[in-house]
């Protein structure tokens, strides 16, 4: 009777523990999140409870960063590479053509202003090509509206919108710029290329850059993932102990882009 | 034995009853056009502001706050208020009450309209030293209404927009989420919005539409959980006064 009493009391607490809110004992995986940081969405699942978030906006890429708590400046960071993606025009002409009618002059000048493409150092001869025609066509439109021709105006802005439409960027076009040597960063000698491969992440061709860092404490494993979608180019990247990959992994490999 | 557990039973009653939230007596409340009473939560001070209430509990902070005409509803409104103003020979308050309109140009579906619009609305502003009569100023006041009624009505997630850039919200923050509903019988958007590059820092906003006016419900800095449960319990508790714009 004593025995079953007490068997009734451990059941009975072990259900007012289960009650209460306690949370779970090992952090569970994070939801997927649909960020944008240059105009182009990706989905992945943030790294569990534990890595403080922080936004990133440096070394040309616009993104979030996600920063081990108590641990010795882990980081993983996922960003677009918007050195890249300002020198897609095809979304701004479209907002400026959606929104045309609600412009007068001075309007249409300040949206104007960030709809030239850029002509310096272009990754590849076709964005040259493209840069000079869009901005031929502003050229026009700025010209037409200047005279109250608003029908030419559009009509040039839809010029501009067919030749932004052409521009198309591979990973091989742009990988170089952005992918990890130790040359470029400071004491080149306490950093070392362990490891590069070919992947296909979130359905899209990537390239996975393994690399050590040794400190005077202790060696530090990186990992840095390149991947295009949609002449976007995302950078995964990976700093702290060896152990942490895996988190790092699972966030690379929950990527998605939406059809 | 028996005797000596229930003083222990009747304490333990005591002391999960103190850890309930009691329920706080309704305060009235009248910020600009709403008027209504409303349940502040357990711990919370007030610091009435005039058109806005700071809610506070140490370092958290909510706010309501009458937002003003929003749409043309609520502009006409005022037009109409600043026209029965300019009627009494108070040109002055007319023209400051009309100045403190926001006519938002996202209002405006052309350029040609919004253009019309502020050429007929500088006409209380031609001449600024003047006092100008009512019988001069009476046309370019029907001229105003008719240009006002002309606009399209805006949805409740375009007042939630306008709502969010009166108070701050820019392109460094992205909308999370946006729940339509009814708070107090009146129609209402309940959004979310977090940091646009980490979704850290996350906030929380109620807009609540009105008579074409609007009143804001909302997290001063990042809404941790017990900034989110004064957030719902005010939210919830909110009930308005009957046709309360109209005594303005």
């Amino acid at each position: 009777m004593l025995a079953r009493s007490t068997r009734l009391s451990v059941i009975f607490t072990a259900a007012l523990v289960a009650a209460c809110d306690s949370g779970p004992l090992a952090p569970a995986a994070s939801r997927p999140e649909t960020f944008d940081w240059a105009g182009q969405q990706i989905s992945l699942a943030p790294p569990p409870a534990g890595w403080r978030r922080e936004g990133q906006s440096s070394g040309g890429i616009r993104g979030a960063r996600f920063v081990k708590e108590r641990s010795v400046g882990e980081v993983i960071g996922v960003g677009d590479y918007y050195l890249l993606a300002n020198r897609l025009r095809r979304a701004r002409l479209q907002e400026i053509i959606d929104q045309f009618d609600t412009f007068d002059r001075r309007d249409f000048q300040r949206a104007l202003r960030q709809a030239y493409a850029h002509t310096d150092s272009p990754f590849t001869p076709l964005e040259a090509a493209v840069a000079e025609d869009i901005n031929a066509a502003l050229g026009r439109a700025t010209a037409a509206f200047r005279m109250n021709d608003r029908a030419r105006a559009r009509t040039e802005l839809g010029v501009a919108l067919g030749a932004a439409a052409r521009l198309r960027f591979t990973l091989g076009d742009v990988l170089d710029a952005v992918v990890f040597t130790p040359e470029r960063r400071q004491e080149p000698q306490r950093w070392r290329v362990v490891g590069r491969r070919e992947a296909t992440i979130g359905g899209e061709p990537a390239v996975i850059i393994d690399y050590t860092f040794d400190t005077p404490e202790r060696r530090l494993y990186g990992r840095e993932v390149y991947l295009l979608h949609d002449s976007h180019l995302f950078v995964a990247t990976f700093l702290g102990l060896e152990r942490n990959l895996r988190v790092f992994d699972r966030v690379v490999e929950s990527i998605r882009f939406s059809p | 034995m028996r005797t000596r557990g229930s003083p222990l039973v009747v304490a333990l009653f005591v002391a999960l009853l103190a850890g309930c939230d009691s329920p706080e007596a309704p305060r009235a409340f009248e910020l600009g056009p709403h008027r209504g009473q409303v349940r502040v939560p357990s711990g919370w001070s007030v610091l009435d502001h005039g058109r806005q209430w700071h809610l506070r509990k140490g370092e958290a902070e909510l706010v309501l706050q009458d937002l003003g005409a929003a749409g043309p509803q609520g502009i006409r409104r005022e037009v109409e208020r600043a026209r029965e103003l300019w009627r009494a020979d108070r040109v002055e308050e007319a023209r400051w009450r009309l100045r403190n309109v926001v006519v938002p140009r996202e209002l405006f579906p052309t350029a040609v309209g919004r253009e019309a619009f502020w050429t007929a609305w500088s006409a209380f502003f031609a001449d600024p030293a003047t006092v100008v009569p009512y019988a001069d100023i009476d046309l370019a006041f029907s001229d105003v209404l008719a240009r006002v009624d002309a606009l399209p009505p805006p949805d409740l997630p375009a007042l939630s927009d306008a709502g969010l850039t009166a108070l701050g919200h820019d392109q460094r923050r992205d909308v999370k989420s946006r729940q339509a509903l009814k708070v107090g019988g009146r129609d209402a958007v309940d959004v979310e919005t977090w940091d646009r590059l980490s979704h850290a820092s996350p906030r929380r906003f109620l807009f609540i539409a009105h008579d074409g006016y609007l009143l804001a419900l909302y997290t001063a800095r990042q809404a941790d959980a017990e900034v989110l449960k004064a957030f719902a319990s005010l939210r919830d508790s909110l009930h308005f006064a009957a046709a309360d714009s109209a005594r303005r």
